[in-house]
């Protein structure tokens, strides 16, 4: 056991977490403030991959350039998602809201397969083939370190975006404004907060999140209409070890999972690196209901009125 | 009796005969042989090319005089989906009679619609379902003209230990195997075959590891494989996960032979993913092309009749592997098993395939005809057929084994 794999085995851990927690910010914000639990996540990331493919294959593109079209389509589909279907289950028993995202993402993944067809298709940048190498560091006893340029790409604007999220919501009018109404909706709307506004903005936000980490992912992985399915697990787990509505809590976690899964792939076997996840997970929840940055009473799923037109 | 009398009873008897053999087709002498093949839905790409190679080879002999002077007449069914083709088979043998069927291109409706067949006691011949569990049933009817998953797997071991080393240099017990597959049933089914046959000729295997299909890192893995640098990595993988493995296997200089299967590999979205870092990944299982060049002379007549053919209905395409193989198929049929059997009983068919004893390369194409027999584990398979192994070379998927009809040479890159 080197020394140089353990570090090997850390990077790679905390890049595949990056990716984690950058397509998971999105849903930790949707649920945050409008408690709606955002089924069809993963299929607005497939779409939001495919965004950028189509872009790349038709107009060649740069996928990192391709963000500048995304993040304004996504923030477009985000409004017209939540006014179409997602407005009228405010209010509405858990069930029906799930019925809605549920049956969101069956017909996306479906038109998606209609339109496309199930070949998986990739976006190969040359300037990205070759990985970064770092060292020998024969100070340290390290022999090469290898870094995938995507992933890293992914990892640090991921990150960034984070960053700069998170002191949005802190310091920004409308931030607060976000803020004050995910932790108490009846108060916000005493104060004369456009509540329906509110929803608008933070729905089609956590979905423009995703446009971006979809342009992001494109480099790296394979899309194709299923490809949604393979991250929404991960997804949720991230948001509810992180803590419902945590951007932080999101960032850790998702970094957390990264290297849990790497190190276990590695020293247990690849096949069981799931299961281990899942039992890191289950014990954090039973420790901490709420999430390791979650506040106290945030994973209830308390019920909303209905929005007053 | 007068006459007329003579002449109404004459006729009834011949209206008889006819409803007995099935309005009449028995009577001008011709053999009726049901055909099932996926011709619309989704696997129709496929099942049209290999019902072509059925439909021309039926065309062959029929103009060299038809087996034993009687034409053979094909009464095809179309199957796009296993609920159809079990209920296709059902037709075919309930309203149209036939008791010898051929079909059914892919496993899931050969699995559906051989159910049926082996029911009603009717001969059944398999020309593309490669699924081991097809001829695990130990059923009795059915005969697999084409190879097996387990065929397929035996033979690329055997191709390491027989081609690949020498030319690496090394001996075939010297050479480390790391064995890598998908945790699906798929992954499990091949590499259980693979494993089975490396330890039978005491290769060594150095690592054998699983993972899930949807796994979206597979940087543990590799790191693991690099630790014991195994000279060849067999990858049991669908396409997904193969393009990210070798994403990950080239950017952590992962330095082995990468051998895969035609379901991961060989897929044509694998070399857009990769490029040119495809090249010389080798893909095993369905031929990617077939040259006929150089097979021995009755098949090679008989092969080349079929290219012919085949080119002139098809605007001067060139034959796929599919169509080749549906071809040889109805050949068996016709040329070795029908003339023997002299009937289209199925007890009679059954006996005729049991019996033939072709040695390889003197059946059809490369093909040898030896049908394993009822108690073996794959009861009704031809163990004389022979898969592909392909490798990408500049961009293109070669056939570079058996070599026999192989379309390039096996190229050994050591990295």
């Amino acid at each position: 056991m080197s020394s140089t794999l353990v570090v090997q085995l850390v990077i790679s851990g905390i890049l595949l977490g990056g990716i984690y927690a950058l397509s998971s910010i999105g849903l930790t914000l949707i649920f945050g403030v409008m408690k709606i639990v955002n089924f069809a996540h993963g299929e607005f990331l497939m779409l939001a991959m495919y965004v950028s493919f189509w872009l790349f294959h038709w107009a060649h593109l740069d996928p990192y350039l391709s963000m500048l079209i995304s993040v304004p389509l996504f923030f477009i589909i985000g409004i017209l998602t939540y006014k179409v279907f997602i407005k009228k289950t405010i209010g509405a028993p858990i069930l029906s809201q799930i019925f809605v995202t549920v049956g969101l993402s069956i017909i996306i993944e479906n038109l998606a397969l209609l339109f496309w067809s199930a070949d998986f298709r990739t976006v190969s940048l040359s300037y990205l083939s070759r990985p970064i190498i770092l060292g020998p560091f024969s100070g340290l006893g390290l022999e090469e370190i290898i870094v995938n340029k995507a992933r890293l790409i992914a990892f640090i604007l991921g990150i960034s975006l984070s960053i700069a999220f998170y002191l949005f919501m802190r310091f920004s009018y409308l931030g607060k404004v976000i803020r004050a109404t995910s932790q108490d909706r009846t108060t916000a709307l005493l104060m004369g907060i456009n509540i329906d506004r509110v929803y608008t903005i933070s729905f089609a936000m956590g979905i423009l999140l995703v446009g971006i980490a979809g342009a992001l992912m494109i480099p790296i992985y394979t899309v194709h209409p299923f490809v949604g399915f393979e991250f929404v697990l991960i997804m949720f787990v991230v948001v509810v070890l992180g803590g419902m509505g945590s951007i932080v809590g999101a960032v850790v976690a998702g970094l957390f999972i990264g290297v849990v899964e790497v190190f276990s792939g590695f020293f247990i076997g690849p096949e069981s690196k799931q299961a281990v996840y899942f039992l890191v997970f289950i014990a954090v929840l039973v420790l901490k209901p709420s999430g390791l940055f979650g506040e106290k009473g945030e994973e209830e799923l308390e019920r909303i009125e209905a929005i007053g037109e | 009796m007068g006459k007329k009398q003579w002449a109404v009873i004459f006729s009834i008897a011949v209206m008889a005969v006819f409803f007995i053999t099935g309005a009449g087709h028995a009577a001008g002498g011709t053999w009726r042989i049901g055909t099932i093949y996926p011709l619309t839905g989704p696997l129709s790409k496929n099942g049209v090319k290999n019902f072509d190679g059925v439909k021309i080879a039926t065309q062959m002999i029929n103009d060299a005089g038809g087996v034993l002077g009687k034409k053979v007449v094909l009464v095809s069914a179309d199957a796009p989906n296993p609920q159809a083709a079990a209920s296709e088979a059902n037709r075919l043998i309930t309203n149209e009679k036939v008791t010898c069927i051929i079909g059914t291109q892919a496993s899931s409706l050969s699995l559906a619609a051989t159910v049926v067949a082996e029911k009603n006691k009717v001969f059944y011949i398999e020309t593309e379902g490669v699924s081991g569990l097809i001829t695990a049933r130990g059923f009795k009817y059915l005969f697999r003209t084409t190879f097996s998953s387990g065929m397929m797997s035996a033979q690329m071991v055997d191709y390491i230990a027989k081609v690949v080393a020498p030319k690496m240099g090394k001996k075939p017990y010297d050479l480390k195997i790391a064995v890598i597959h998908e945790d699906g049933g798929f992954g499990t089914a091949i590499s259980k075959g693979l494993k089975a046959r490396a330890e039978g000729l005491k290769l060594n295997i150095v690592s054998d590891l699983s993972y899930s299909a949807k796994a979206t890192d597979l940087s543990g893995l590799v790191l693991k494989l690099k630790q014991v640098k195994p000279d060849i990595v067999l990858a049991v993988q669908y396409i997904n996960d193969a393009i990210l493995f070798h994403r990950q296997a080239k950017e952590l200089r992962l330095k082995s032979i990468i051998m895969g299967t035609t379901a991961g590999q060989g897929n044509p979205d694998f070399v857009k993913a990769l490029g040119k870092d495809a090249d010389g990944v080798i893909a095993f299982g369905i031929p990617s092309e077939f040259s006929i060049k150089n097979l021995s002379s009755q098949p090679k007549t008989d092969a080349a009749e079929f290219v012919k053919r085949y080119k002139d209905s098809h605007n001067g395409a060139y034959p796929s592997p599919t169509s080749f193989v549906g071809f040889a198929g109805a050949w068996i049929l016709y040329k070795f098993i029908l003339p023997r059997a002299k009937s289209l009983d199925p007890e009679k068919l059954r006996e005729a395939a049991l019996s033939l004893d072709v040695p390889k390369g003197q059946g059809v194409l490369n093909w040898g005809i030896k049908f394993a027999g009822p108690g073996a584990k794959n009861a009704g398979q031809n163990l004389r057929a022979s898969a592909g192994i392909n490798q990408w070379q500049k961009g293109k998927l070669r056939l570079i084994w058996p070599k026999e009809v192989a379309t390039a040479d096996l190229i050994v890159k050591v990295k």
